[in-house]
């Protein structure tokens, strides 16, 4: 596989071609996997995500820019909303990264959501999986702007840092019902905006009353509550100093590898669900459908139906 | 069925059906149209108006019938830009609805509050000046230029230069490869303006530059230059731009963040005020963001919101209102809707007087009265078929002139869509300014279109209309916080991608373009293109002056631009020692750059 | 868009100190409208950026406006680029003012196709539609 030989020695085009394969569902895509599998778990993937507008990306900029004099090879995975009628979207993210264009120890790839809910897009686990063989050892996965409900990040980052801003309008709301439940890092950004005392104040209670609720372990991450003004790049050494800290809390506790574990256990499920419905649409009896459809079957019985006729088709092969 | 009723209720009922239009314009937080003629006459009982009663009779006894059988020709007739519904028929009565009064609202020539021209006499006395937009090569094929230009009939020029100048680089840097010479002059010392100011001053009277971002840099060699070609700078009117606000947010010739930018722009305007009291200091080019798309109230709302970040700065320096006003001026352009560009320029005027009054509480009639360049605009015209573009000039400058042409008229040319301008497409340019000036009569009274009931009530509802935006930029912490925030940028990236749809879902016909087009166009016109040598050139004559000169000086004189830029002085001094010693245009907004750091914009994409 | 399981991805991009930004807004815009996904650089990039952004999206289009006259040298230089980085099979498109006497060398050097004023986006669509379904597409 030369595809795969080229990108974990860190080709840039080999890499980028093996994201349009999976991408694609092209099964060369699935091969490069099975290929480089034994070269990945080593890095880091970090999830930004917060509301729209949050600074997100900026703030990507101004991490991946501490990072590299770090010395991490970073890798960006930038999530924009697809549009739900034409499924287009504009990708503008990589805008706010622009100045890392040329640096080769930087790889940022745009993705849209295409109809997924959750705040990520079906291919970012894939994406982050190939960045990961190409020896990127830090992964940002900027999320779009996300309500509540959108925190799939989480089930797929090893750390979670919530991008909060002053003001005490809808943002803050979203962000303290859903999101405070589950960062690990919390980073109001926009610290030069009015209303940031209070904006503070506030997420200390929220801190509080979430670690309260959990049950007192000796060596618990405790989530830091960090502000920034990305644009200035003021604060950022220390969201990256998070991120480092946090990262050997995981590794120290045996979580990294654990987190890693669950993530490609949901991700074969996902991958079997998949393929299970591209089955059913292939497999799903017309005439069973037709019947339905008349209001000559019910639905139950349908679906026993299909089920059935699925199960047969499995069995023939 | 809309057909019958009065003409009265005939305008509410469009109102009706306009209204969800207008509602998704306000949410979006676009300009609504504060009056609608008729409307409100529509609203309340019929006014005991004799006039509004008549025109009510004529519409159902002699109009409606007339329609009925004879539908209209479009669904809806719209204003270009602001797609505004266009009566049928304007009469006193719309007047009346509104409010107008003529003493207020319009009053005489050279009178608060200045609608019908700032002149006393509009152009009886003198026309205006005519100018075009100038700028290519390297200094000395630029100069040739000039002198075929003003062999024309043009008595005034708009110098523009390169990107490469513009954005403070200089030919020689490898980011810039491929632009120099290519979009206007090529600058990269005090030599280079000597080349070009071998000119004839006794016909030039006025010269405009544009050279936004580096600003003091420039101003200082055109100083330099002029004192080396001893000319008086008292018998010669240089004009520059000194536009920086309008770059980030339409144009895009940036260096510095927006902060640095008005600082450099506002130490420009105290240095010509100290020293060189009849320039000009400062001109806010409306006339860019029309073709970015702005309609005509984001244009006069933006515009002069953008005057007030460069007065209030001004003010900080230690003038007072009525000293700085004077010195502010415009560049205004017509677009095809003939009578949305007429009462453009109109409402402008007084919506500057207005402004001058009620914000500053300005006493001096100079302060009230704008200065103004006014201009056909250049998106009107088209790539296809070129020669119809001349008839579109010739419009729009009527229009000019008709609207109250300024002190300067300047003239986009038939070649526009092609390239750079080529020197037929200048001497037609040219010839048609003096055909508007002389041959038609629209010069020879003042503001003739006064009185049209359409014109008056289209005038005031665009200045009411361009307040109420200003406003609004006010509120959000001025042109300033409007640019940071992106708030220009996005309202403009809407009306460039709605005006497109109109044109391709034909809502607006545009000849050679979605009507009367051609299977096969034919070249019809001389095509200007520019010797391929230029870059080459102009780079080794920049090698040759870097050895030639005292670089002991020019590092001196570097260290000093850096002292003055970190100390926040004035940048002119600084910069004409630096000129003067031969230190390059980039050498000097990179020691600019050290200190003040690179602008990157936010919205890039304007409205995404 | 017979046989793709995604939507076409094209990165537009300006090119050196231009900065008019209409035409591009306008195709941006409707592109997304017609379902394709949009990335932009940002203004005032170089050929290497350009190239170095699209290699790293593995998008299947480039599009380029370009009106400030640079097109000779920049353009030319970013075909170059792509296909050096192996990536020369991506669709090279420009658009904005390029005068009939330099497309002989802009299609030489390897752009696809020009689009200059007035060309209607929908025209612009079709093109791309036709185009991405001559492409391999997804193997089921
Ligand atoms: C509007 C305009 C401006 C506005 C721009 C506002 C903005 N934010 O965009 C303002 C006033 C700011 C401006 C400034 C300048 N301008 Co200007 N401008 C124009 C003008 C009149 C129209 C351009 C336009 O917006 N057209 C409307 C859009 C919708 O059309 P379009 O861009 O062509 O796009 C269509 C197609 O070309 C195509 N397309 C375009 N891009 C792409 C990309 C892809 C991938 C595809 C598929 C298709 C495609 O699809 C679009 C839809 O049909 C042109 C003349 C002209 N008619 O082209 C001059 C023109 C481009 N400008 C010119 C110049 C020189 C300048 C300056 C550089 C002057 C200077 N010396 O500084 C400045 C600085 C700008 C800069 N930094 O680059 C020259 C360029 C000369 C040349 N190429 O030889 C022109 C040709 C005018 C002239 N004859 O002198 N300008
Ligand atoms: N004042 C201030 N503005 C900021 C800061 N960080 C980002 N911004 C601005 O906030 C706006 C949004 O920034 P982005 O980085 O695009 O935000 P985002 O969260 O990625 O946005 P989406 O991806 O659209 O959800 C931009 O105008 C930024 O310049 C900051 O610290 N202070
Ligand atoms: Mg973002």
């Amino acid at each position: 596989m030369e595809v795969a030989a080229a990108l974990v020695k860190g080709n840039v085009a080999a890499g980028a071609r093996a994201m349009r394969w999976l991408d694609d569902r092209d099964p060369r895509g699935a091969d490069v996997v099975s290929a480089v599998i034994g070269h990945t778990g080593g890095a880091h993937v970090v999830g930004l995500t917060g509301p729209p507008g949050a600074g997100k990306s900026t703030l990507a900029s101004a991490l991946i820019a501490e990072a590299r004099r770090r010395e991490h090879r970073v890798g960006v995975v930038a999530v924009d909303p697809s549009s739900p009628f034409t499924g287009g979207a504009i990708l503008g993210d990589r805008v706010r990264m622009a100045r890392h264009a040329l640096d080769p120890d930087v790889f940022i790839r745009s993705v849209g959501t295409r109809g997924q809910a959750g705040g990520l897009s079906r291919s970012t686990h894939d994406t982050c999986l190939i960045l990961d063989a190409m020896g990127y050892d830090l992964i940002l996965v900027e999320t779009v702007g996300v309500g509540q409900d959108e925190i799939e990040i989480v089930a797929l980052a090893h750390t979670t840092v919530i991008v909060g801003l002053p003001g005490l309008g809808d943002e803050v709301q979203a962000v303290k019902a859903g999101l405070m439940e589950v960062g690990e890092i919390i980073v109001i950004n926009k610290a030069d905006r009015e209303g940031l005392d209070h904006t503070l104040q506030h997420y200390e209670t929220m801190l509080h009353l979430r670690a309260s609720a959990q049950p007192d372990a000796p060596d618990a991450w405790t989530p830091p509550l960090l502000t920034a003004v990305a644009t200035r790049e003021e604060g950022t050494a220390a969201v990256v100093d998070a991120i480092e800290a946090h990262g050997r809390w995981l590794r120290a506790n045996g979580e990294f590898a654990a987190r890693s574990g669950r993530r490609a256990r949901a991700q074969a499920m996902v991958l079997l669900r998949d393929r299970l419905s591209t089955l059913l649409d292939q497999h799903a009896d017309p005439q069973v459908l037709a019947a339905v459809e008349a209001r000559e079957l019910d639905v139950y019985s349908a679906a026993d139906a299909l089920l059935a006729g699925l199960r047969e088709a499995l069995r023939r092969g | 069925m809309h057909r019958k009723g009065s003409a009265l209720r005939r305008a509410s009922q469009r109102a009706d059906t306009m209204s969800t239009e207008d509602h998704a314009r306000a949410e979006r937080g676009d300009q609504q149209r504060p009056s609608r003629p008729g409307e409100a006459a529509a609203d309340a009982t019929p006014p005991d108006d004799g006039i509004a009663a008549a025109a009510a009779r004529w519409q159902a006894e002699t109009r409606a019938p007339f329609v009925a059988d004879n539908p209209e020709r479009r669904d809806a007739f719209l204003t270009q830009a602001l797609k505004w519904s266009v009566n049928p028929l304007y009469t006193p009565a719309d007047l009346e609805a509104m409010g107008f009064d003529y003493l207020r609202d319009v009053g005489f020539p050279g009178e608060y509050p200045y609608t019908r021209g700032t002149g006393p006499n509009g152009h009886r006395s003198a026309l205006w000046t005519m100018t075009q937009v100038t700028g290519f090569g390297k200094g000395e094929e630029w100069a040739k230029r000039a002198r075929y230009m003003l062999d024309q009939g043009l008595s005034g020029l708009i110098l523009e230069h390169d990107l490469p100048t513009t954005n403070g680089y200089d030919s020689d840097d490898p980011l810039v490869a491929g632009e120099v010479g290519r979009a206007g002059m090529a600058l990269d010392s005090l030599e280079d303006l000597e080349q070009a100011f071998d000119l004839p001053f006794d016909k030039l009277q006025y010269l405009m530059s544009v050279c936004n971002a580096p600003q003091p840099v420039n101003l200082a060699m055109i100083i330099a230059a002029l004192e080396k070609k001893g000319v008086d700078p008292r018998d010669f009117v240089l004009h520059i731009v000194n536009g920086i606000l309008i770059e980030y947010t339409c144009v895009g010739r940036y260096i510095y963040p927006p902060e640095h930018g008005l600082k450099l722009a506002t130490d420009c305007i105290e240095y010509i005020i100290r020293h060189h009291p009849n320039w000009a200091p400062i001109s806010i080019i409306a006339a860019q963001l029309q073709p970015a798309k702005a309609n005509p109230v984001q244009e006069i709302a933006f515009s002069l919101a953008i005057a007030c970040a460069y007065i209030d700065a001004t003010l900080e320096r230690g003038f007072d209102i009525d000293t700085v006003a004077p010195y502010f001026h415009f560049v205004v352009n017509v677009d095809m809707d003939f009578f949305e560009g007429v009462c453009k320029l109109r409402a402008f005027r007084k919506c500057w007087a207005r402004l001058m009054r009620e914000r500053y509480g300005a006493t001096n009639p100079a302060a009230m009265k704008i200065r103004m360049m006014t201009s056909p605009t250049t998106t009107a015209l088209t790539l296809q078929q070129p020669l119809n573009n001349i008839g579109r000039l010739a419009i729009m400058a009527t229009a000019c002139a008709l609207g109250g042409a300024g002190e300067h008229m300047t003239t986009p040319l038939h070649d526009e869509a092609h390239a750079l301008p080529a020197e037929e497409a200048i001497r037609v340019g040219a010839a048609l300014q003096h055909i508007v000036a002389h041959e038609t009569g629209v010069a020879d009274t003042i503001d003739p279109l006064a009185g049209s009931y359409y014109v008056e009530a289209l005038t005031k509802q665009i200045e009411d209309a361009a307040f109420a935006e200003m406003d609004k930029v006010f509120e959000m912490g001025g042109a300033l916080a409007a640019i940071r925030t992106g708030y220009f940028q996005r309202a403009l990236g809407r009306e460039q991608y709605e005006r497109h749809r109109d044109i391709e879902e034909g809502r607006r016909k545009w000849v050679g373009v979605n009507h009367l087009t051609l299977e096969e166009e034919q070249r019809e016109i001389e095509i200007f293109r520019l010797d391929e040598q230029v870059e080459e050139q102009q780079i080794a004559r920049l090698r040759s002056l870097r050895e030639r000169r005292d670089q002991a000086a020019v590092d001196a004189a570097l260290d000093g631009v850096r002292e003055a830029a970190a100390a926040g002085d004035n940048l002119l001094p600084a910069c004409l020692v630096a000129v003067k010693a031969y230190a390059t245009h980039g050498e000097i907004c990179a020691a600019m750059r050290d200190v003040f750091g690179q602008y990157t914009p936010d919205s890039q994409l304007a409205g995404v | 868009m017979a046989g793709h399981t995604r939507p076409l991805r094209i990165l537009l991009a300006k090119l050196g100190m231009d900065t008019h930004t209409v035409g591009v807004t306008v195709i941006a815009h409707a592109l997304r409208e017609a379902g394709m996904e949009v990335i932009f650089t940002g203004l005032k990039q170089t050929p290497a950026m350009v190239a170095a952004a699209a290699i790293q999206e593995d998008v299947d289009v480039v599009g380029i406006s370009t009106l400030s006259a640079g097109h000779t040298r920049s353009l030319p230089q970013l075909a170059q680029l792509l296909r050096e980085a192996g990536a020369g099979d991506k669709l090279l498109l420009a658009g904005g003012v390029i005068p009939e006497e330099d497309r002989p060398l802009l299609e030489q050097a390897g752009v696809d196709r020009i689009f200059t004023m007035g060309s209607d986006t929908r025209e612009i669509v079709d093109y791309l539609n036709q185009w991405w379904s001559r492409q391999p597409g997804s193997p089921d």
